[in-house]
């Protein structure tokens, strides 16, 4: 008997009978509250007990030998044309004004082409960088110096072809909500180094969050205390983190240990792990109000950290959120998920657009996530660092026109079969390109990555097999690879 | 001690026993270079010779140890009578032993082991029969002093037996595998026997001219697949046991399409997810290791030809380093975790972790740890003395951004299993380099922002594994770096990195977002 059976088992002999009516006459109102919080599987309840404690962020031992320690994801929401960035189909030019073939139409759906659109050659000029040839467009200048350390996938797949699933998917390996997010299934497996930040912060830059909202980056079913804390490069770093006025550290630390000390009562009798992770929670904000306010103020990095990234501090920028991304690494934070929107150039205004809004992005993304790679090179953390750069998808090499009609400014609708992703560091090859697109950079032809797999590899540099980092939940184990992902060896080092 | 008559009557007829093998021997001999003429067109004959090799062997083993057991036993008085029949068990064992060693060299001669192996087992078989005879002679042939006779006797026949215990376990490794007969036992008796259950342990001399499928793909088969896949044991039709088998597949058709490893059904299903039912090996049974997937796939793309050799086909890097490690020349793997070590003392680990020190195993297969102090606001130097009895686990560690200076280096210095250490923004010197010359197995060194300067390089250029080292923001100079580079050109020195301001930016064609 396995010893999972043999606690299902004490569980029911515990929950007899008699036990139940006993416990109606006081604890009706806590069966409601455990069918709201607690779902209806009592073995996941048993386990979570096992398995979380007033120190969740304890660091874990992964499943082999890790190559990396941290992640850092530079998440481009909106999805950005990797037709103008990295994957160059001169093919493409020589098409371009044509109406596009009806055999790449036939069979697909698209976000919002309609009728037989033009095909669109490259709003960018290409070159050949570095020692290993990659070949960047001129929209990068900064990020072309630093080719000879990335690891381009030229023919990521996903499922998805809207924004808010599709991000869902990159981020929690599933295209609905209610999953866990990758940071939170990383720090679930392996902890995080450093007691007094969390292990798993997200950043935000650009006009807007996500389209997927904050589940991109909650824990779903696992304890909330893996979700991802957002904090901000500029004002205060986590929001409500300081003391009203007038409330000194001591009166909070009392108030702390009384509402803990009733919690953890509360937890003696009922067991919920939720409310180990509200323990867990209000002890790390109150260390974090010392120690998130020296790590987050950029303004503590020298002059030429500064200009290397193009910070300006207090205002928040990506730049910023890079610096920090690196400060934050550096003192044992595991993972740091950055995400910049607007990258979504479909044409129809000048702020989304391939010769306007677009370029905008490239500016701002370009030096500071070449000065990142650079910067945790010269400090000897690269190495066990990964650097993951994407949309939730790709462009494609038609023309958008929305409704049949030509839209005011130049764009590419969503497209799902082939985009470009870059990685460095934490033991991937140095100066690599793999797979390949077609001559229009429409469907992939070699070296596909699907997302799953690009999750499991992540993981697997890490140290952890994603077989294996699984959560019981609802009467079976769930990944974040769900039932898919294979390791992406070629890739390497 | 024995009445004269009863000895020299045995005698008699060992004599007529020996003379006996003698031209069995010669029996054999001429059969086997018979057999062995080239263009004789016999191979069928010599394997069917060769295949009662595993019939014969059972003899020698039984008969020489029935000799010994005899022998021993007759040293006592109740079984005093043994004594007479030993050298009549001891020329029946010869016997079987040359008829044996004949088998087994026509054998061999189809091929299909792994050589070095076959090689082993083919010289300890022979030094089983020699010594067999040897004692035979010694036991039968007069010599002036009865006395030395007798000792050289009991040697020969225990370094016989010896061998016939080595012989034999080679012989069972090259028919089940390596490691047959340990592959149950249980984990805490490995570990205490420092039996190391590699995939890896094949060692070849030359691997350049190993056949792929014979000596790299073919063990595999046998030892994961064979057991399911053979002549009475036929799962899905399909047999493993010989390459023509192979290629005739199974049931769902051929289980390998030359050169298409993507199409071929056998390589499909070792690669395989776990919960895949069609997952080979099935179950839960341990899947193929990485590296043999990778010779298999090397091995279909090449055109899956059971004659190709190593150096006949084309090696990607992947493939060199596998072949690097099956033949033993693996200097760039990091060989200290091939090495086990004791787990660390659970009181140290727990003292230090109490003292907010960060120290984690390297991963669940291993005892090795790593260590942070990012926790650790004050360092006191009793905490880092105490890293000492971890000393022998600990192989990475992070001090940066600490207050640790010179006078913890002097016990960094002892921590000598060390391949990482971080040191960035400390108060360290060229003083406390000095003693880090002590750790021979640091690979990678960070000293960024400290104010070590070109005094320390000497230190730095002779530790033996160093390969990275970071340098960034100190006092090492221009000609400092110049000197490191000539001077031990195996350590890349990391000066830190500039971006260079680009020609053009592209911006958008009118100004109307202010730039």
């Amino acid at each position: 008997m396995s010893i999972q059976n043999e606690a299902k088992i004490k569980t029911v002999e515990y929950v007899t009978r008699k036990h139940f009516l006993k416990k109606c006459v006081t604890g009706l109102g806590a069966m409601a509250l455990g069918s709201l919080i607690g779902g209806c599987d009592s073995s996941n309840t048993i386990r979570s007990i096992d398995g979380i404690s007033a120190s969740p962020f304890i660091p874990k031992a992964p499943h082999f030998l890790a190559k990396a320690k941290s992640v850092i994801f530079l998440h481009m929401a909106g999805a950005p044309s990797q037709l103008e960035l990295f994957d160059y189909k001169p093919e493409l030019h020589k098409l371009h004004g044509q109406d596009c073939p009806p055999s790449l139409l036939d069979g697909k759906r698209f976000a919002f082409i309609q009728g037989v659109p033009k095909m669109l050659g490259p709003q960018a000029t290409f070159r050949k960088y570095g020692k290993s040839g990659a070949i960047v467009s001129n929209l990068l200048p900064h990020f072309s110096q630093i080719v000879d350390h990335v690891t381009f996938m030229k023919a990521v797949q996903t499922e998805e072809f809207n924004h808010a699933p599709g991000q869902l998917l990159m981020q929690t390996g599933h295209s609905r909500p209610g999953f866990p997010s990758f940071g939170s299934w990383v720090t679930y497996g392996l902890g995080s180094e450093n007691q007094n930040l969390p292990g798993f912060v997200v950043l935000l830059s650009g006009a807007n969050q996500p389209d997927a909202g904050r589940s991109v980056f909650g824990s779903g079913f696992l304890p909330s205390v893996y979700q991802g804390v957002q904090c901000r490069s500029e004002g205060d770093p986590v929001l409500y983190l300081s003391n009203p006025d007038g409330v000194s550290r001591n009166i909070r630390r009392m108030a702390i240990d009384a509402i803990n000390n009733i919690n953890e009562k509360q937890y003696q009798e009922i067991g919920d792990p939720e409310i180990m992770s509200r323990i867990s929670q209000y002890e790390m904000a109150y260390r974090m109000q010392i120690s998130a306010p020296d790590v987050m103020d950029i303004s503590k990095e020298p002059e030429p950290i500064q200009q290397m990234y193009g910070t300006t501090p207090g205002e928040s920028s990506f730049a910023n959120n890079c610096l920090l991304a690196r400060r934050l690494v550096e003192r044992g934070v595991r993972f740091v998920q950055l995400f910049h929107w607007g990258w979504d150039a479909h044409g129809i205004d000048k702020s989304e657009a391939l010769n306007y809004g677009f370029l905008e992005r490239c500016r701002e993304v370009d030096k500071p996530m070449s000065a990142l790679v650079l910067d945790l090179k010269q400090r000897g953390l690269l190495d066990e660092t990964i650097i993951v750069w994407g949309g939730e998808f790709g462009r494609t090499p038609m023309l958008e026109n929305r409704g049949g009609t030509d839209n005011p400014y130049v764009g590419r609708d969503h497209h799902n079969e082939a985009f470009t992703m870059w990685v460095a560091g934490g033991g991937f090859k140095e100066g690599f390109s793999y797979g390949e697109t077609d001559e229009i950079g429409y469907h992939a032809v070699s070296g596909k990555v699907h997302i799953h797999d690009l999750q499991a590899t992540i993981l697997h540099q890490l140290g952890m097999d994603h077989e294996k980092l699984t959560y019981h939940f609802q009467g079976r184990d769930f990944r974040l690879t769900d039932v898919h992902g294979h390791v992406v060896k070629d890739i390497l080092a | 001690m024995k009445p004269h008559q009863t000895e020299k009557k045995p005698k008699k007829y060992a004599w007529f026993l020996s003379i006996s093998a003698v031209l069995a021997v010669l029996t054999f001999f001429v059969v086997y270079f018979w057999l062995t003429l080239e263009d004789s067109g016999r191979a069928d004959l010599l394997l069917f010779f060769g295949r009662f090799h595993i019939l014969l062997v059972h003899l020698p083993i039984a008969l020489l140890l029935l000799a010994a057991i005899m022998e021993l036993f007759s040293r006592f008085r109740p079984f005093e009578y043994l004594g007479r029949s030993v050298t009549f068990v001891l020329v029946l064992s010869a016997t079987a032993s040359i008829a044996s060693v004949f088998a087994g060299l026509m054998l061999a001669t189809g091929g299909g082991y792994n050589e070095s192996l076959l090689n082993s087992h083919k010289w300890w078989g022979i030094g089983v029969t020699f010594f067999t005879i040897a004692a035979l002679v010694f036991k039968i042939l007069p010599i002036s002093n009865p006395k030395i006779s007798e000792i050289i006797y009991g040697l020969t026949l225990t370094v016989a037996v010896v061998s016939l215990f080595v012989a034999s376990h080679l012989g069972g490794s090259l028919t089940h595998g390596q490691n047959y007969l340990i592959a149950y036992m249980p984990d805490q008796l490995k570990n205490l026997l420092r039996i190391d259950m590699d995939d890896n342990a094949v060692m070849f001399d030359n691997i350049d001219e190993a056949v792929i499928f014979s000596d790299l793909v073919f063990p595999v088969f046998n030892d994961r697949c064979v057991s399911c896949h053979n002549p009475d044991r036929t799962e899905g039709d399909l047999r493993l046991d010989s390459f023509d088998h192979l290629m005739r597949g199974g049931e769902n058709g051929p289980a390998i399409i030359s050169r298409s490893p993507d199409n071929s059904d056998l390589f499909l299903r070792i690669i395989a997810p776990r919960n895949d039912d069609n997952r080979m090996p099935p179950g839960n049974r341990r899947p193929l290791a990485d590296h043999q997937i990778e010779i298999i796939k090397w091995w279909i793309l090449e055109g899956a030809n059971p004659e190709l050799a190593v150096n006949e086909a084309k090696l990607t890097p992947e493939i060199e380093t596998i072949l690097a490690q099956l033949s033993g020349k693996s200097p760039e793997s990091p060989v200290i975790y091939d090495v086990y070590v004791e787990p660390a003392d659970a009181r140290a680990v727990a003292q230090l972790t109490n003292a907010g020190i960060v120290v984690t195993p390297v991963s669940r297969e291993h005892n090795y740890l790593r260590s942070s102090f990012v926790n650790v606001e004050h360092i006191d130097p009793e905490l880092v003395r105490s890293l000492s009895q971890i000393a022998s686990q600990l192989v990475w560690l992070d001090l940066s951004y600490t207050p640790v200076s010179d006078e913890h280096l002097t016990i960094i210095s002892g921590l000598h299993a060390l391949t990482r250490l971080n040191l960035n923004a400390t108060q360290i010197t060229d003083e406390g380099i000095k003693h880090l010359g002590l750790l021979e197995n640091l690979e990678h060194l960070s000293l960024v922002g400290t104010s070590v300067s070109d005094a320390s390089l000497e230190t730095l250029s002779e530790l033996p594994n160093l390969k990275n080292l970071y340098i960034w923001q100190t006092n090492i100079s221009d000609a400092g770096y110049a000197w490191l580079a000539d001077h031990n050109p195996e350590i890349e020195a990391d000066r830190g990195h500039v971006l260079a301001k680009p020609d053009t930016i592209i911006l958008p064609a009118d100004d109307e977002y202010g730039y």
